[in-house]
């Protein structure tokens, strides 16, 4: 059932895990499609809430790589792509409500992007550097 | 995914301040964090970061990549179309 669990989270409710499990996992031989259910309109809502949880830029690039995973999934029956796409939606849905992110957002898109820049390697020990002096400072 | 990364120099350098964000960061960092991080701004410059990135959007100035770090932190970076050979650090921090 580890598959449809995700970061420790379910992704589904208990009771219906069972029958997904047995469908994803079903033999290769299986020919028979699934019977088509209900409409959940519970379920409706809450996936309309989160796509409207986004932010209206993400919106259309969700929705084609919405499609895209369901058509990789039809082909490949595999589950990762499909829980890597929930999560990176959920990751953008709150970064687009955190005030943190929003601030540097604005930080960013006011930064120059002229100037030579710094190699990577160079940064990194700059930030490492700063790093040591702020825990021995800390001592 | 649907989209083009832009054509990017070989040697992708940080704008000049990246390197004052992620000193601010770096300076209340454990040292888990700072090494995760590091690999990952390492990887952001050299082209192997593609499996680290959960999702990216295009935003008008270019892309925006979120890139899911093992300790649960958010690494958010932009490249601009414009500047092919650099890369700007946004965001350090919890999603």
């Amino acid at each position: 059932m580890h598959d449809l669990i995700y970061a420790g989270v379910p992704l589904v409710r208990q009771k219906r895990r069972s029958s997904i499990v047995r469908w994803l996992h079903r033999s290769p031989a299986a020919e028979k499609r699934p019977t088509v259910v209900p409409r959940d309109d519970r379920a409706v809502r809450l996936l309309d809430d989160a796509f409207q949880a986004l932010p209206e830029s993400s919106r259309a690039e969700v929705r084609a790589r919405l499609m895209q995973i369901i058509v990789t999934f039809e082909r490949t029956m595999d589950i990762a792509p499909v829980l890597d796409f929930l999560r990176s939606v959920e990751i953008t849905a709150k970064l687009s409500v955190n005030p943190q992110y929003q601030s540097a957002l604005r930080d960013a898109e006011s930064e120059s992007w002229d100037g030579p820049g710094t190699d990577a390697r160079a940064m990194i020990e700059a930030a490492n550097e700063r790093r040591r002096a702020a825990q021995r400072q800390a001592r | 995914m649907s989209g083009d990364e832009p054509h990017r120099d070989k040697h992708v350098k940080f704008t000049s301040a990246s390197t004052e964000r992620l000193g601010k960061w770096a300076e209340h960092a454990s040292d888990e964090d700072f090494n995760l991080v590091s690999g990952v701004l390492l990887r952001v410059v050299d082209g192997t970061w593609r499996s680290e990135c959960h999702y990216y959007e295009d935003a008008i100035h270019g892309l925006t990549w979120h890139i899911l770090v093992r300790s649960g932190l958010i690494v958010t970076v932009r490249f601009a179309k414009e500047y092919p050979s650099m890369v700007q650090l946004i965001y350090i921090g919890q999603p």
